[in-house]
């Protein structure tokens, strides 16, 4: 596996650019009306017999004047309800379940605003130092017209509080009134879980975003 | 078969572990610890992305940048498992036609416009070709229209073109399509702004820190120098990274012109890993 030694040359990323108006055509034609594939990507990812709790996640992002866009196109990446990610690179001991990749894609709708996606709870995955494990938690990854570069945050679920207060990544955040924009409460009607993770691109309630 | 979902090491244990077994035993050494450091390394953890040859989050002028850009700094994140991994897609998800915009959608004929060739290379910050991701691309068609239901310009739908094609890249992280080339479009930037030709991209890796999305565009068009949204790229020559280049040996003779395009995701840190755990 020894590739190029370090200090070799590095060949430099490909520039972003905006996913702009259009995304949808490329990226989930379905919502834009558009039946080109057969296959669709989307964002109900958990098919009946993928172990763990079924949760929807629904929000709407919300740009700097307080408006909810309808053109956002929403990523997520999860690890199963074991707290594996299914990837070569996740060692952990967790099972793996290979129906269930994990990967959910859908875009903020025309008329609402709002994003929704229906999957497991995913576990807890063991933090980069090995001693404790991250609370659960859902990676996203939005992209659209405006954003420049895709940002990247996650979701924590409001239900885990004391692994929430033990985490790595929220503990790094130094403002703790910032910790909670990445904190979905949890709702439930008629056995129906939902979790609400709006996301703010800007202004006072501006989401955390990473640079990973 | 891609690399990223070769076998890996499965370590099948019985039942979930718990981190906290190994309570606060910071610093020790071996045991169900060492274990665990194991499972949870990082064994390809990604160089930090420079933001330098990326167009920052807010720029004037591209307008709707303005109030769709995060104004507090990000936050730096080592990667962990969540950085470090990301969905693995595999050819049979895809339909045959599904890379071949001149078909794809076609009922009753080809698609109006110049027919071409666009590939290249996915390769990683190493230089090395990233195999069995995935690619997908969308675009207007030869009169600068979209098939997208808020597009309102008055070039027509062509009735024979789509506008999306998506491809998985070979052993050699290579891709390719056919499509027509892309006319120019005006949008709402300022009263008389016009977006060069280009193919939107959207690429994976093998890791959801590598996600990209991005334009390309074409050798020589004359607009890409006016255009709102390339110069939100500080970094020139990162723009011209952005360009395709006519590629005459792809060319197709008496039929069709071809471009290449490489498109380089972040690399690894592995090697300098590897070694700093041998030599401990
Ligand atoms: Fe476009």
């Amino acid at each position: 596996m020894r590739s190029m030694p370090f200090g070799g040359s590095y060949v430099p990323e490909t520039p972003s650019q905006t996913a702009g108006p259009y995304v949808h055509i490329g990226l989930i034609p379905k919502q834009a009306g558009f039946d080109i594939f057969e296959n669709n990507f989307g964002g109900d990812i958990a098919g009946p017999r993928v172990p763990g709790e079924r949760i929807t996640i629904k929000g709407r992002v919300f740009d700097g004047a307080g408006l909810a866009t309808r053109d956002v196109l929403v990523e997520t990446w999860q690890a199963n309800a074991a707290g594996r990610y299914n990837h070569s690179a996740d060692r952990q001991q967790g099972a793996l379940d290979k129906s269930f990749r994990g990967w959910a894609r859908t875009g903020t709708d025309f008329a609402t605003g709002v994003y929704t996606i229906r999957t497991i709870k995913p576990g807890a995955v063991i933090g980069r130092k090995g001693r404790k494990r991250m609370a659960p938690h859902i990676n996203f990854w939005i992209a659209s017209r405006g954003i420049n570069i895709g940002l990247a945050t996650r979701m924590y679920f409001a239900d885990e509080e004391a692994a929430n207060a033990a985490d790595p990544v929220l503990n790094i955040i130094e403002q703790p009134e910032r910790r909670k924009t990445l904190i979905a409460p949890r709702s439930e009607r008629d056995g129906n879980v939902t979790y609400t993770f709006d996301i703010y691109l800007q202004g006072e309630r501006e989401t955390v975003f990473f640079d990973a | 078969m891609p690399k990223a979902s070769a076998a890996p090491t499965v370590l099948h244990g019985a039942g979930q572990e718990r981190g906290q077994k190994t309570g606060n035993a910071e610093g020790r050494r071996g045991g169900r610890h060492a274990d665990e450091v194991r499972r949870s390394t990082v064994d390809a953890e990604f160089h930090q992305r420079d933001r330098n040859i990326h167009p920052p989050a807010h720029t004037p002028v591209y307008k709707t940048s303005v109030l769709r850009s995060p104004r507090i700094p990000l936050w730096s994140l080592q990667n962990s498992l969540s950085e470090v991994t990301g969905p693995i897609f595999s050819p049979d998800e895809l339909g045959p036609d599904d890379h071949d915009l001149l078909h794809n959608y076609a009922t009753d004929g080809e698609p109006i416009g110049e027919q071409i060739i666009v590939h290249g290379y996915v390769l990683d910050g190493n230089g090395k070709p990233i195999s069995g991701t995935l690619v997908e691309v969308w675009q207007a068609n030869a009169g600068g229209r979209y098939r997208h239901r808020n597009d309102t310009y008055i070039a027509a739908i062509d009735p024979n073109f789509g506008g999306c094609g998506r491809m998985i890249t070979d052993e050699n992280g290579h891709y390719f399509f056919r499509t027509i080339k892309p006319g120019a479009y005006p949008f709402r930037n300022h009263v008389n702004s016009w977006r060069p030709a280009h193919i939107h991209f959207s690429v994976f890796g093998t890791a959801f820190v590598q996600r990209l999305i991005t334009q390309m565009y074409f050798e020589g068009d004359p607009l890409i120098a006016h255009d709102s949204i390339i110069a939100t790229i500080p970094d020139k020559t990162a723009v011209d990274r952005l360009v395709a280049r006519l590629d005459l040996n792809a060319a197709l003779p008496l039929e069709c012109l071809a471009y290449r395009f490489d498109i380089v995701l972040r690399g690894t840190r592995q090697t300098l890993f590897e070694n700093k755990l041998q030599g401990s």
